[in-house]
């Protein structure tokens, strides 16, 4: 009896053993196994002198078939030279990846290069663990001008660039031709003013060639656009640029009215339709031919082209009013070099960052992620011309771009707490559209909520 | 006899329906992995074709053996290590007196209600200290014990008749005996359910998996769903294509589990 | 009977719980301090501690509308979620539980939802609930925004959840049912009892025990979901959704306040003790 009951007992502790030494000894014996398949896999060709070749990690947040456009980029860089290896590691979304790389900042081990959404550039410059990427121009003769001045204005702060834009988009009109052509419209001029765009809509939904005119998400980028659109600042202290926000510029200068009461008048037409927060959810109805005319990224241009049912036209974001300062401002993310307080790793995290930004580099990523190449000079690469010419459509992004004027009112605004800012919005928009609050009251609102998260957060770095 | 044939019929009817609803949006799920783009923005229910095109996609844009075998290794140990941990606790709360034990299983129980949240990132500071980083030990041992699969167990040895443990005690059975011998066997539906519940749970897992991994050879399938999904613009084909892919292996688990679930206990025998 | 408790029986029952409770310790009790640490300071955007603040954290979301609007959702959703998923979980175990050829693949289905990832799940039901492309609103011939309009988007959450929960309530009950000894529905049956009368007669008390375990788990998971709404409506429209939860994540993750995230973690922890109390005390007087 007592001899049974020991085997049962060791057989239980074994069992508890088990399961414990499983998950040490697999850790140390895979983790080694993972390292020569890591190596394997990206640095193959390259085996000879492996070991002294200086390794970098990359995170970043592309998913799909941008994901494989940034391996496919790290890969060029690695096969181009043979000292440095990059190791591209995906972190998830946006906000995942900003969550992990707060975490990593407090226990050490965050990566050499870090791919940061626009809205958290603020963040990323107040850290203190970055590097402006300006610091590094002068001793590597790097060339400012390499890199348009109406997107890296984006991620500069008082007329220094702290980040290099990776995937650079803005919004636009996507239109259905079909639709276009069907309610008599002409497919090949695009309405450019909200009233414009409100007409077409009128028409489209009457001569029963769509059921709904026009849409757009609820989305707090379309927002800032617009303000930008008009010539005026989101925040004050010039939207940020001059120095730290500290409160909203948009309700006293009239501009977040306009827009508002602006959207509030198409919704209440009855000719536009409103298919919540979800972008994806916009661009199904658009694609399957519900609606006629939404605003989205440039970004997906690719896509739509690819899988659109019909004809797709697009033209400028629509305007409120014409400005002459007033344009879009960009949108998507940037590469910060992090300092991780190795000398080595710093210089050679930068020379991949800069070879980012060739011609080549920026022809290719641009060709296969429908993002815009940086560096103006990557369109005259033969391939990408070849490519513009079959895609028409590119070309009103690029001009648009190139048509909006460098300014801090196209800088856009830079902010501590924009994700939240976009996330009131988001509260406060369906409440104007649903008349339980007048704009006036939505601007207020929205005005009032982002102060008090400003203040916060400029108290919590204090 | 007749009407026990109707009332057969009709529990069959009753589950056919059941069955064609719970099942709707995973044949759904099935029909747009297998659809092109203009089929999905038609609006089309069935698929016009059978394609692996979207699998093949899936299968390019994240490695997915390597996440399954990854996640197999993690929910098979975490699910081991819940039932045992599970299972030890529970018997000493529901079969054993000991002072405290109330003040223990509620203290115990209290872990459910910490939003994981809260803990979230300062666990992986813990893990970040000990250098575990990036190994099956990160996925694993925060995951060993859980007041869930205690509780559950406990519930499953109160259902047990107490006079069992009392002729066990009188025959000088010891605890530990009477725990493998006895109490294990009888509750073994109740370890089935567990098994299944900790295993799906642990395997949809996203955003630990997602903190303390870096590495792609460590990853597990969730995050591999999330390398499907693109920043601006999502194509839900491939989504749905790696969604298929990752439910064979849940739907063995649970093929797996049930028949702990079921053949386990034979009442009659127990208590007759 | 009572015997002097050698050394090794009065130390024996703790062991049993030694292994789970070094693990609690480790990973819930210790970093849970933490955040009731936190819960009293200003946090930087990293999420460390800054300034210790006393019950400010507290005295904030306690004076914030949005506050109680998240408990009042989480509650609407955790009552409908409760009963829902467990009372269909129940009738599904009791109709496969017959003798029928099939059941196998019966119980499968039902237990399939389970395995269903909540990201796999949301998507799926977003293009079912779309409001022009959407089956649902073609098969109903309705053109309802189901997640875009305040008054239907949790309802529509609901439904969602409810279909990936019913696998586990699903399991449970059935699991518990192989326990239901067979000579009480005989008897049963020998009285004269139909269908119905026996299952309330003879299958909900001897399964009690499994239902209140259900009841216990539903309430928290309930309380604690937050997948589905981050995928499908992230809180909205106008904050019809934004559950409790949702909204410490949105605090802690996207809005960088971790001490006010922390403080509702508490409030939440609090909440849900002394549901859970509750319900033990009712345990106590249906089971005894």
């Amino acid at each position: 009896m007592k001899k049974r009951n020991l085997i049962l007992a060791s057989l239980m502790a074994g069992a508890f053993a088990m399961a414990v030494s499983a998950c040490s000894s697999s850790d140390s014996g895979d983790s080694a196994g993972d390292t020569t398949a890591a190596q394997q896999s990206e640095g193959g060709e390259s085996s000879q002198g492996s070991g002294d070749k200086i390794s970098i990690t990359f995170w970043h947040a592309m998913g799909g078939t941008n994901g494989e456009a940034v391996q496919q980029l790290v890969d060029d860089f690695n096969a181009s030279q043979d000292e440095i290896e990059v190791h591209a590691e995906y972190q998830g979304t946006y906000d995942d990846t900003i969550t992990k790389l707060k975490a990593a900042m407090q226990s050490g081990g965050f990566p050499d290069v870090c791919q940061m959404y626009d809205v958290g550039t603020k963040f990323m410059a107040d850290s203190g663990f970055i590097i402006p990427v300006e610091d590094m121009f002068e001793s590597t003769g790097y060339d400012k001008s390499t890199v348009m001045d109406v997107i890296t204005s984006y991620y500069s702060v008082d007329g220094k660039q702290y980040a290099m834009p990776f995937n650079v988009s803005t919004p636009m009109l996507y239109y259905n031709k079909d639709v276009f052509q069907a309610a008599g419209l002409d497919p090949e001029t695009p309405p450019t003013t909200y009233d414009q765009v409100l007409e077409y809509a009128k028409q489209i939904v009457d001569s029963k060639a769509a059921p709904v005119g026009y849409s757009q998400a609820i989305y707090g980028w379309f927002f800032e656009q617009q303000i930008a659109g008009l010539g005026q600042y989101y925040g004050n202290n010039e939207n940020g640029r001059t120095g730290s926000i500290t409160a909203v510029d948009f309700d006293q200068n009239g501009a977040g009215l306009k827009v508002m009461q602006m959207w509030k008048d198409m919704m209440d037409s009855g000719y536009c339709a409103n298919y919540g927060t979800t972008t994806a959810d916009t661009q199904t109805a658009f694609f399957s031919g519900q609606t006629a005319m939404i605003i989205e990224s440039t970004a997906i241009l690719k896509n739509a082209t690819d899988s659109s049912p019909f004809e797709i036209g697009t033209g400028y974001l629509p305007r409120i009013e014409e400005t002459e300062d007033g344009g879009v401002i960009i949108g998507g993310a940037s590469l910060w070099l992090m300092n991780t307080g190795d000398q080595a790793k710093q210089d050679a995290a930068w020379k991949f960052i800069e070879y980012t930004t060739t011609p080549e580099a920026q022809a290719k990523w641009s060709m296969s992620t429908g993002y815009f190449a940086i560096n103006p000079a990557a369109y005259e690469q033969e391939d990408m011309a070849a490519y513009i010419e079959e895609n028409p459509n590119f070309m009103t992004a690029i001009n648009q771009l190139e048509d909006s004027p460098v300014n801090n009112y196209t800088a856009g605004v830079l902010s501590g707490v924009q994700t939240e800012s976009r996330l009131i919005f988001n509260e406060i928009i369906p409440q104007i559209y649903d008349g339980s609050m007048t704009p006036e009251e939505g601007v207020a609102d929205l005005a009032q909520q982002v102060n008090s998260a400003i203040e916060n957060y400029n108290a919590s770095l204090q | 006899m007749m009407k026990s044939k109707i009332f057969k019929v009709i529990i069959y009817i009753v589950n056919i329906i059941m069955a064609m609803i719970i099942l709707m949006p995973v044949v759904y799920c099935f029909n747009v992995s297998m659809m092109d783009m203009k089929e999905i923005y038609g609006g089309n229910f069935w698929p016009s074709h059978f394609t692996i095109e979207n699998y093949a996609q899936a299968l390019k844009l994240a490695p997915f053996f390597t996440f399954i075998k990854n996640s197999l290794i993690v929910s098979f140990a975490i699910t081991a290590a819940q039932v045992v941990t599970g299972a030890l606790a529970a018997y000493a709360f529901s079969m054993l007196k000991f002072p405290g034990r109330n003040v223990l299983f509620m203290l115990m129980l209290a872990t459910m209600m910490i939003p994981s949240q809260a803990i979230i990132i300062a666990n992986y500071l813990t893990i970040a200290d000990w250098g575990l980083k990036d190994s099956y030990a990160a996925l694993i041992l925060p995951n060993v014990a859980a007041a869930f699969a205690v509780f559950n167990m406990r519930q499953a040895f109160l259902q047990l008749p107490t006079e069992i443990k009392e002729a066990a005690d009188i025959d000088g059975c010891s605890n530990f005996r009477f725990f493998c011998t006895i109490g294990l066997p009888l509750v073994k539906p109740s370890i089935g359910a567990l098994g299944i519940y900790v295993f799906l749970q642990s395997w949809n897992q996203y955003l630990w998996p997602l903190l303390v991994t870096d590495t792609v050879n460590m990853r597990t399938v969730q995050i591999g769903l999330g390398m499907l999904q693109g920043a601006e613009s999502t194509d839900f084909r491939p989504v749905m294509a790696g969604s298929m892919i990752i439910l064979i292996p849940s739907i063995l688990a649970f093929v797996l589990g049930q028949k702990q679930l079921v053949n386990g206990l034979t009442a009659g025998a127990v208590k007759g | 009977m009572k015997k002097k408790k050698t050394l090794f029986q009065t130390v024996e029952p703790y062991l049993y719980i030694l292994p789970a409770f070094i693990f609690f310790c480790l990973f819930v009790f210790w970093p849970f301090g933490k955040t009731l640490y936190l819960s009293l300071s200003r946090t930087t955007p990293l999420g460390e501690a800054a300034q210790f603040v006393g019950l400010q954290n507290f005295i904030n979301i306690f004076t914030d509308k949005d506050f109680y609007n998240s408990l009042l959702v989480s509650f609407e959703y955790a009552i409908m979620m409760v009963v829902f998923s467990i009372a269909l979980g129940f009738i599904l175990a009791v109709v496969s539980n017959e003798k029928m050829k099939g059941k196998a693949i019966f119980r499968t289905i039902y237990a399939l939802p389970m395995a269903v990832s909540a990201a796999a799940a949301s998507v799926v039901f977003m293009f079912i609930f779309h409001s022009s492309l959407g089956i649902l609103n073609r098969v109903l011939g309705t053109n309802i925004g189901w997640l875009t309009d305040s008054k239907w988007a949790l309802i529509s959450v609901t439904i969602v959840s409810v279909w990936m929960n019913i696998g586990m309530n699903y399991i449970y009950i059935t699991a518990a049912l192989q326990g239901v000894p067979d000579d009480l529905y005989e008897s049963a049956s020998l009285e004269g009892a139909g269908f119905f009368h026996k299952h309330k007669d003879v299958t909900i008390p001897c399964i009690s025990p499994t239902l209140f375990f259900l009841l216990i788990i539903n309430v928290i998971n309930s309380l604690q979901a937050y997948a589905q709404f981050k995928m499908m409506t992230q809180g909205g429209p106008s904050n019809s959704t934004n559950v409790i939860v949702y909204e410490i994540y949105q605090e802690a993750f996207i809005n960088s306040r971790f001490g006010v995230a922390c403080a509702e973690s508490i409030v939440l922890f609090l909440i849900l003790i002394v549901l859970t109390a509750i319900q033990f005390r009712l345990e106590k007087r249906v089971t005894y």
